[in-house]
């Protein structure tokens, strides 16, 4: 499982990023993480247009696992859920992106 | 502006989230200017009808806003006024406690004194300043201009690195402390985010693009406008930045509307300030990235703010600021680009003091400095 996830927007415009590859992390992490992804039903959760909310930060995630592969676009309040516990771990493992 | 009355009639429509959907709808507005004919110039008894309107209609929205307060609200200051000439700045602070139900729990209404909580006690001076330059400049009353009540919570999640405004009211985190001090610390943060109200209630700018950018710069534009009146600056005295305490580190801040691209260089997990100053450096960037860039390429129409107060000196709130008020209130719409905002502000210069005035011909001048036009 690969995992794109991106941190954008908020008040000071700036970028926090993280990719996994599921296969590079030791196997109890590895698992905990598939199990959070399963757990949120991000597979069924709609790709449709965040709502726009000033400085609110935006998250973009991607998951690629085998032949699915899915984005999301979500503006941060907004985010349901059962997706919160993901989204607070990629957060978590996000680190500060200097923009080119 | 005074305030609508609430009688049959119809109201001035503009775009989502402004006049049309904050109108209940068995309370259709007589327009100020009518009710205010009449105060100024009808009979008697017609004086103390509209009058009576005025009463009732401050009397519903204010018994609607004690519904949603805390028991402990103090009833006494919630009174309605009765002038339609008057306002009265109601502020409400909630404490969050770390987590993220929103608003809180109150910790300073309108009348109560300082907490001893910075971050409560910033925000409750920072709206004020804010709500003192929108009514004593430019006659606005609040962010609606209703006199809707300012509502903002503090102390949001843990350790959040962010403020924002969620369409009804403020919200700011305290920050990482290792990259951000908490976003109360700056009084720019605080106008910026009630500016985001003003504009709702107003243009209404969709917050992508370029109409996402101009949606920020204007925020960005009266939180500069809101620190330099309280410093009591001129234009060439201000120092233009955004979040200069908020970045932690003294030569850091966030955005810079005299140097975009200049507010942070070299910082070492942010890298350099992405923000241009003028077209040549546009980026085109995604939906998914910051809504298209509304945070970079704000930089554009913040500079020629810059270049249009500096042209005109003086205190930048009267002249250029009340500029770039009346093209938000009256000429841009939601879908605004950047050279729709620099024909209006050009028009505006125009309209509010003469065609060939010195006023028109810095806005004139301030767009191709960003080449825009």
């Amino acid at each position: 499982m690969k995992i794109t996830f991106k941190q954008t927007g908020g008040f000071a415009g700036v970028v926090k990023s993280v990719q996994i590859d599921s296969e590079s992390i030791p196997t109890p992490e590895r698992q905990a993480l598939e199990s959070l992804v399963e757990g949120s039903g991000f597979w069924d959760l709609s790709a449709g247009e965040p709502r726009q909310m000033p400085d609110a930060e935006g998250y973009f995630l991607c998951v690629e696992s085998g032949e699915r592969s899915h984005a999301l676009h979500l503006c941060g309040p907004d985010v349901p859920d059962q997706l919160r516990p993901l989204i607070r771990y990629l957060a978590q493992q996000s680190r500060f992106e200097k923009r080119a | 502006m005074s305030s609508g009355g609430v009688v049959a009639g119809t109201a001035r429509v503009r775009g989502a989230g402004s006049w049309a959907d904050h109108r209940h709808p068995v309370q259709c507005i007589v327009p100020p200017y009518m009710l205010e004919a009449i105060i100024a110039s009808g009979s008697e008894a017609q004086r103390r009808a509209a009058l009576e309107v005025l009463r009732r209609s401050d009397l519903l929205r204010q018994q609607r806003a004690l519904a949603q307060a805390q028991p402990r609200l103090d009833l006494e200051s919630m009174a309605p006024s009765v002038d339609a000439h008057s306002s009265r700045r109601v502020r409400r602070t909630y404490d969050a406690r770390h987590g993220d139900s929103l608003p809180g729990v109150l910790a300073r209404g309108e009348s109560d004194g300082p907490t001893g909580d910075p971050a409560v006690d910033e925000a409750h001076d920072g709206a004020g300043a804010t709500w003192d330059l929108y009514w004593q400049e430019y006659k606005r009353n609040s962010l609606d201009d209703r006199g809707k009540i300012i509502d903002q919570t503090v102390h949001y999640g843990e350790r959040f690195d962010n403020a924002f405004w969620n369409g009804e009211q403020m919200v700011y985190g305290d920050g990482d402390g290792e990259i951000f001090a908490r976003f109360t610390i700056d009084v720019d943060i605080i106008a910026h985010e009630l500016t985001h109200g003003v504009t709702q209630y107003e243009a209404n700018l969709r917050y992508w693009y370029q109409s996402g950018a101009l949606n920020e710069s204007f925020s960005d534009v009266f939180a500069s406008l809101v620190k330099q009146r309280l410093l009591g600056q001129e234009a060439a005295q201000a120092d233009w930045l955004i979040g200069a305490g908020v970045l932690l580190g003294d030569q850091y801040a966030l955005r810079s509307l005299k140097a975009p691209g200049t507010a942070y260089v070299h910082h070492p997990a942010l890298g350099t300030d992405p923000q241009p100053a003028t077209m040549d450096g546009y980026r085109e960037l995604p939906a998914w990235d910051d809504n298209g860039g509304v945070h970079i390429n704000s930089g554009i129409p913040n500079h020629a703010f810059y270049l249009a107060a500096m042209e005109l000196g003086g205190q930048a709130w009267r002249k250029a600021g009340l500029i770039w008020y009346r093209a938000l209130c009256n000429e841009l719409d939601a879908n605004a680009n950047f050279l729709r905002a620099a024909q209006a502000t050009v028009r505006v210069a125009r309209a509010e003091f003469g065609a060939g005035s010195v006023e028109e011909r810095a806005v004139t001048k301030a767009w191709p400095g960003v080449k825009v036009l």
